[in-house]
């Protein structure tokens, strides 16, 4: 392993809390196997210092950023440009000191929410082509519209969302509007307490994904699908929890036959090589990540 | 090393331009896995200009702290919220501590130039210095050295750019400090001869006699030398150079700036960690190829 010299140069992360993420061991063992001379170090930054955290990206020719909560739906006030997904979606996980034509970083920043494109990029890499698919989403947080608009945008026929009427049940009505008046894709928002309503476009879906924190610690023993009939067996089963490897949803859906079920490391994944191709033009070797990383 | 950088992994810095062939980063985190200290160094290539968006970030995302060099080290005390003696003096840093956004400036070249002395066996506390030059090696040689307690200091300096700053800064010293300083214009070979008469060491500040132009001496006349003499060159490339060589050649003890670098920079990093750099070990690793 190379030693860190006055070349070696810093892709950061900036959220708080982010002391226990998990992401700069996935991003340093990418950049060290890929040759780079790049780290990846976390930042404790929350929107009441994310400016200058911004601001010290283009001032010590940082390669750009990762960005999580709390400002990845403030940072994009900070930057010279927003990739279209990420700017319909709202959200910003990914920052680019964009490059020169000779390599130098210029200092020009642009968002990208490679949330989205990591949850695609892993169905792809199991052999699975999602144009023109139904889909059934449960959530509207940042991981779920991501999914949603990305999808949208990518091919994804048709958008059932379902949510519990809380405080951000309004935001998945946005996100439907915003897939229907920009993209090709029929999406419609929905009530999870309709649960005949649910079974209904479930039983009519392709691919499903519950994107909420269902099933994951504290909700571990919890999920949002009442009982294994929900499940076609040619369902394509997704959640985007990976702790535990398992969730309850995932369990209902393999009892009730389905083959094709899989839980959030590929999305954890892929968001972040496709954010380290973004910053190095480098693409990781995806088995050598899994077996390092034990998905 | 990248295997042990984690969520929790502190970031310590290196702030100038250029930077990129620096040996700091390879010393301090050295010292760093030596210690088991989780920290990463880097080096930020930032031109002046540029300071102030660093700082703030730097500050902000809660960096440990930083080193600044040319051409960072004068405006690195204004944005800075507090101030060592020794940079408030020269108006020089080259350290920075972060303590919870709250910003200290420190200046450890001298440190580092006293500790090389020390280490030379050669001790100069209540002595004469006679130090030629009063650029910022000079400079920060000047001020440690008359805080540390050097008894007298003659500096010498052609009119040059620097001559006005350091009559500014021989002021502070003679107030503030109980070392009695003077600056001397160089072009006056008698007023040096006596002055080296009665030093205890002779300090080279100025870059004459480095690589290429290692014929060239900043003193010609070699009888100005006294067996008595310490005769210091910050210059270590070559690490013999001219000057070295003849006043060894006249009986005098001699020693050369390498270490300079790796004290200044362990006593940035004692403001840092709290912890003693293992120099023992950069020095082999580090300083063995020069």
């Amino acid at each position: 392993m190379p030693n860190i010299t006055g070349h070696t140069e810093l892709v950061g992360l900036m959220a708080y809390p982010i002391r226990h993420s998990q992401s700069p061991m996935t991003h340093n063992l990418a950049y060290d196997k890929n040759g780079d001379d790049v780290i990846q170090l976390a930042f404790e930054v929350d929107n009441s210092t994310l400016e200058s955290a911004v601001e010290s990206i283009r001032a010590l020719k940082m390669l750009g950023s990762n960005i999580s909560m709390p400002n990845k739906t403030v940072v994009h006030k900070y930057l010279d440009d927003v990739d279209e997904a990420a700017k319909l979606c709202g959200a910003i996980n990914t920052v680019v000191n964009e490059r020169d034509e000779n390599g130098a970083v210029t200092g020009h920043l642009k968002g990208y929410n490679t949330d989205g494109m990591g949850y695609w990029q892993a169905i792809k890499e199991e052999g699975i082509d999602f144009k023109g698919m139904k889909m059934v989403l449960i959530g509207t947080g940042g991981a779920a519209t991501a999914i949603a608009v990305r999808g949208a945008l990518d091919g994804i026929g048709q958008l059932d969302i379902f949510n519990i009427k809380d405080k951000s049940y309004s935001r998945g009505e946005e996100i439907v509007d915003i897939i229907n008046k920009n993209t090709g894709c029929k999406a419609e928002m929905h009530d999870l307490a309709d649960l005949a309503l649910l079974k209904e476009k479930m039983q009519a879906a392709d691919i499903f994904c519950d994107a909420t924190g269902v099933g994951m610690h504290p909700l571990e023993d919890l999920s949002n699908i009442p009982d294994t009939s929900y499940f076609r067996k040619d369902l394509i089963v997704t959640d985007t929890v990976y702790a535990p490897r398992e969730t309850v949803m995932m369990k209902q859906a393999k009892e009730a036959g389905c083959e094709r079920v899989y839980n959030g490391m590929g999305m954890m994944l892929f968001q972040a090589l496709i954010a380290i191709e973004l910053y190095t033009g480098k693409k990781t070797p995806v088995d050598y990540m899994k077996e390092k990383l034990g998905i | 090393m990248s295997k042990h950088i984690t969520g929790h992994t502190g970031l310590l810095c290196l702030l100038g331009s250029p930077v990129a062939h620096s040996v700091s980063p390879e010393m301090h985190n050295e010292a760093c896995d030596q210690l088991g200290l989780d920290y990463t160094y880097l080096a930020f290539d930032v031109p002046e200009e540029k300071m102030p968006q660093a700082v703030e970030g730097l500050r902000t995302m809660g960096a440990r702290g930083w080193n600044i060099t040319m051409p960072g080290k004068n405006i690195m005390c204004k944005l800075a919220d507090k101030v060592s003696p020794a940079s408030e003096i020269s108006g020089a840093c080259n350290t920075i501590v972060n303590d919870d956004g709250v910003l200290t400036a420190y200046t450890t070249d001298g440190v580092g130039f006293m500790r090389a002395v020390a280490e030379n066996g050669v001790d100069i506390i209540g002595k004469k210095m006679t130090l030629l030059g009063a650029g910022g090696a000079a400079t920060a040689i000047l001020v440690q050295a008359a805080l540390d307690g050097v008894a007298e200091i003659n500096v010498f300096n052609v009119r040059d750019a620097f001559f006005g700053r350091a009559e500014e800064i021989v002021a502070k010293l003679n107030e503030r400090t109980s070392c009695k300083v003077t600056l001397h214009d160089f072009s006056d070979p008698e007023v040096l001869r006596a002055s080296i008469a009665d030093s205890a060491i002779l300090v080279n500040g100025t870059s004459v006699g480095m690589a290429p132009k290692t014929e060239n001496t900043i003193i010609t006349d070699t009888t100005m030398f006294h067996k008595d003499l310490f005769v210091f060159d910050v210059i270590y490339n070559p690490q013999e150079t001219r000057l070295l060589r003849e006043a060894k050649e006249a009986g005098c003890k001699t020693g050369n700036g390498m270490y300079m670098l790796l004290y200044q920079g362990a006593a940035s990093f004692k403001l840092w960690t709290g912890m003693d750099m293992p120099v023992e070990i950069i020095k082999e690793k580090y300083f063995s190829k020069n």
